[in-house]
């Protein structure tokens, strides 16, 4: 369970996030969506610690994550998987070093039982063979995937999902998408995907909170989305539908359900 | 709320964050062991990697030296053991530490700069930190550790090469013969000097790493912020070199 | 083969710190691997000797300096130094700290006594000589005096060297004519004697005759003439023994003629070598300018010779 309770941020002077209080619950996959640079990546930095707020403040399972010393906040992060938007693997090691990673700097299993896990893990994210390729010769959606393997290496308990289908060709997305709700079914934990993809969260979400002009705009269930009668969340939600249908070729994703409104 | 402070206070906002990373740093010193694996490639790289091209520089400062000392004397009343008594000195107590910083601050600290800014703007720094992992102590640390252990190698080595580029140019040249160069060296050598080129490049090493890791750290704004930063390590590692050095000799001499 | 990083670094390091070690103690001139052992010795003035100063053994180089410090309870200077252990200091071995500083280096000299006899454990005094003040020392105390007197001295010098090179090159001048004079006078009395040696044979052969009538003379005129030919035979005789030792002097004289002709001696370059007058006159130029520069400058040549110190 965490909680943002009245966060407030700024950076030199310009305000980001102003007093956003949102839950996301324990099991659920939450989709944070919203305009570029609307702060969601933002809102979810700050669950993880990476960000403080200017006031306000994170609980994470009841606990204040700002007032924790920082060797406790280390602890507390483990619980913690993340994929960022460009993945963020390190450059300097492989595929399978990059998994193995955080394997080799917190658990004391052998480097057999590392293999496996990694292995393992590299097949939840169906690839494999990659181990032994470093990130640059990757292609970006391949970059995402082993990034998704490193952020689960840990086994943790809420996986964190900065864009996870910017940049990335529509089959691709689907790919990931398929891959975040499989995870969370499978490894049983809560997600937050942030998002302005619709079709994301469409597949993956449960519940969606929609962040504005810096505040928690709108949040309920994909059946509340489809019912919504706010003006500014349906203007976000058309213009993704429009890109979408308009899109043809390079847009429009295959075997993929349509947008709310049609839907409904 | 922010107070938007006057750009008059930068340096001192600048210098505080340097300072609070250097504290990070050393509270991180206590995991250092963790990340030993780290210290011995950063050694490698900074260290061994760097010894070709510090000894070329090294060969040809020594030697230079050694030929313009020898082309300044043109009294016959002084004897010309004395090229050796000026260039050693000079080579142990200036040269070989300050020639080693600046080729390093362009080498080590620039690349540094790149590696951690290149993180930094990819968020990998994040993603090292959202692990659990103390960026600090992963990627600073052992760079910083690094450096002021190989500095002093790597300011032996310069020495080692400076003095015998000096001793063959100087025989070779026929300005000096190697014995007169050695015993003019000999005369007027004091093993405090070599200690004071040790603490110089150990000093050196410090602020070369320490700068080059606070700029790479803290860099913003993607590739044209990577290269920003890399050219402000270089250009800042080489003038806080020039301070240091002002400082120390000051200071011990 | 890949080497691990901890074993390129430790190679690294450990080849950095002995090189670190063997270089300064080569340039401390310590033997870079045999021991030393240390021995000390008290002086009333160290001379501006500093650690790392040479000792030395008949010229020799055998350890260094390695501290040098006042103590005032003693009033001594307490100098420590080590030795090369390949070197032993009989007993009766005794040390003196000479040199100037900076010019020559300052170093402790020692004087061993004769061996065979006990050595001294390392760690003892060495006493130090109370012999006379060397020569150094007393150079050093008496050069301000010395410097004046050279600088008079070669003041002299360049004025006496100026008045022969005038005199030598000035045609004018008295050397120069007094030269060219002797050098004709020779000549002419040469040309004379050989043009005149028939002449004085003929006379020697007239005089022959005159005497052969004269004695002729005599046997007719009996003892008057006889008495006037034997005066005469006398002063003859005499005259003879004037020409032979005129003849040789003229030839003694025709030699030296010849050898100074020939451009033999110093006269003899002086007379016929033009470009002894070069040298000559570049060399004076040098030593004048040497001379004015030094006038000039005193202290520039003075403070490197470190002699400046001691005012």
């Amino acid at each position: 369970m965490i909680q943002l309770r009245d966060i407030y941020k700024s950076f030199g002077g310009t305000p980001v996030i102003k007093g956003a209080t949102l839950d996301v619950k324990e099991g659920e996959t939450l989709a944070v969506i919203g305009r570029s640079g609307s702060g969601k990546s933002v809102l979810m930095k700050h669950m993880i610690g990476l960000l403080k707020p200017d006031s306000g403040y994170v609980l994470v399972d009841g606990v204040d994550i700002n007032k924790l010393a920082y060797h406790e906040l280390q602890k507390l992060r483990r619980n913690f998987g993340v994929l960022f938007q460009g993945g963020a693997l390190f450059d300097s090691m492989n595929s399978f070093d990059n998994v193995a990673f955080p394997l080799r700097s917190f658990s004391k299993k052998s480097e057999a039982d590392i293999k496996r896990d990694v292995l393992e893990c590299l097949d939840m994210v169906e690839l494999p063979d990659v181990g032994p390729k470093f990130p640059p010769e990757l292609s970006g959606g391949m970059q995402k995937r082993v990034a998704l393997a490193r952020a689960i290496a840990m086994r943790p308990r809420y996986i964190m999902y900065d864009e996870p289908t910017s940049g990335l060709d529509p089959e691709t997305s689907n790919v990931i998408d398929q891959m975040i709700k499989s995870l969370a079914v499978r490894l049983n934990v809560t997600s937050v995907v942030v998002t302005h993809d619709m079709h994301s969260v469409l597949t993956t979400a449960d519940r969606v909170a929609f962040i504005n002009e810096g505040r928690i705009w709108w949040v309920g269930s994909i059946p509340d989305l489809h019912e919504c009668a706010d003006d500014t969340l349906i203007n976000f939600v058309r213009a993704n539908e429009y890109q979408i249908g308009a899109g043809g070729a390079s847009g429009n994703r295959p075997h993929q359900s349509v947008v709310p409104r049609q839907t409904n | 709320m922010t107070v938007t402070l006057p750009r008059i206070l930068d340096p001192f906002v600048s210098l505080g964050r340097f300072a609070l990373l250097l504290a990070r740093a050393f509270r991180s010193v206590a995991e250092l062991g963790r990340y030993s694996k780290n210290i011995f490639e950063q050694m490698v790289r900074i260290g061994i990697e760097s010894i070709p091209i510090v000894a070329l520089a090294a060969l040809f400062s020594g030697a230079v030296t050694t030929v313009q000392t020898a082309h300044q004397l043109v009294s016959p009343f002084i004897p010309v053991s004395i090229i050796g008594a000026v260039v050693v000195p000079s080579v142990i107590l200036e040269l070989g530490a300050v020639v080693t910083g600046f080729l390093l601050a362009g080498r080590v600290g620039a690349r540094i700069a790149a590696e951690l800014g290149t993180m930094r703007v990819t968020e990998q720094i994040d993603a090292l930190e959202a692990m659990g992992l103390n960026s600090v102590g992963y990627l600073i640390v052992p760079r910083v550790v690094a450096g002021v252990i190989m500095f002093p190698v790597l300011y032996i080595v310069a020495c080692v090469v400076a003095i015998a580029g000096g001793i063959f140019v100087g025989h070779y040249t026929g300005e000096v013969p190697a014995g007169e160069f050695i015993a003019g060296a000999r005369e007027f050598f004091r093993p405090f000097d070599a200690v004071f080129g040790l603490i110089k490049s150990l000093v050196f090493g410090f602020v070369i790493t320490a700068i080059s890791c606070y700029k790479g750290y803290y860099t913003r704004g993607g590739a044209e912020g990577v290269g920003r930063a890399t050219t402000e390590a270089a250009v800042t590692s080489c003038v806080y070199i020039l301070l240091a050095d002002l400082i120390l000799a000051s200071t011990l001499l | 083969m890949k080497y691990s990083n901890e074993l390129k670094v430790g190679v690294a390091i450990v080849l950095a710190v002995v090189a670190f070690v063997l270089g300064t103690r080569y340039f401390k001139d310590v033997p870079l691997l045999t021991g030393m052992y240390d021995m000390y010795t008290e002086v009333q003035d160290a001379k501006g000797l500093i650690p790392g100063n040479p000792v030395r053994v008949n010229g020799v180089k055998v350890g260094s300096v390695r501290s040098v410090e006042y103590r005032q309870e003693a009033g001594l200077v307490h100098v420590a130094f080590r030795i090369n252990n390949r070197v032993s200091l009989p007993e009766g071995t005794s040390c003196s700290i000479t040199g100037i500083d900076a010019l020559t280096g300052v170093r402790i000299e020692l004087e061993l006594a004769p061996a065979g006899g006990p050595t001294l454990p390392p760690g003892s005094l060495v006493p130090a000589s109370s012999g006379d003040e060397d020569f150094a020392s007393e150079l050093v105390a008496r050069a301000p005096l010395l410097v004046d007197r050279v600088d008079s001295v070669l003041f002299g010098i360049e004025g006496t060297i100026g008045d022969v090179r005038q005199m030598a090159f000035d045609p004018s001048s008295d050397l120069r004519m007094s030269m060219a004079a002797l050098r004709q006078s020779a000549n002419t009395l040469n040309t004379l004697l050989r043009e005149e040696k028939s002449n004085i044979s003929s006379i020697l052969a007239n005089v022959d005759t005159l005497t052969g009538d004269l004695s002729q003379l005599t046997s007719e005129k009996g003892d008057s003439i006889g008495v006037a030919i034997s005066r005469l035979n006398a002063s003859m005789a005499s005259m003879e023994q004037t020409m032979a030792s005129l003849q040789a002097t003229t030839t003694k004289l025709d030699g030296i003629l010849q050898r100074i002709d020939d451009g033999s001696g110093t006269l003899g370059r002086l007379v016929n070598d033009p470009e002894l007058y070069v040298r000559l006159d570049s060399l004076l130029t040098s030593v004048d300018g040497l001379v004015s520069d030094f006038k000039n400058n005193p202290r520039r040549y003075l403070r490197e010779m470190k002699i400046v110190d001691l005012f």
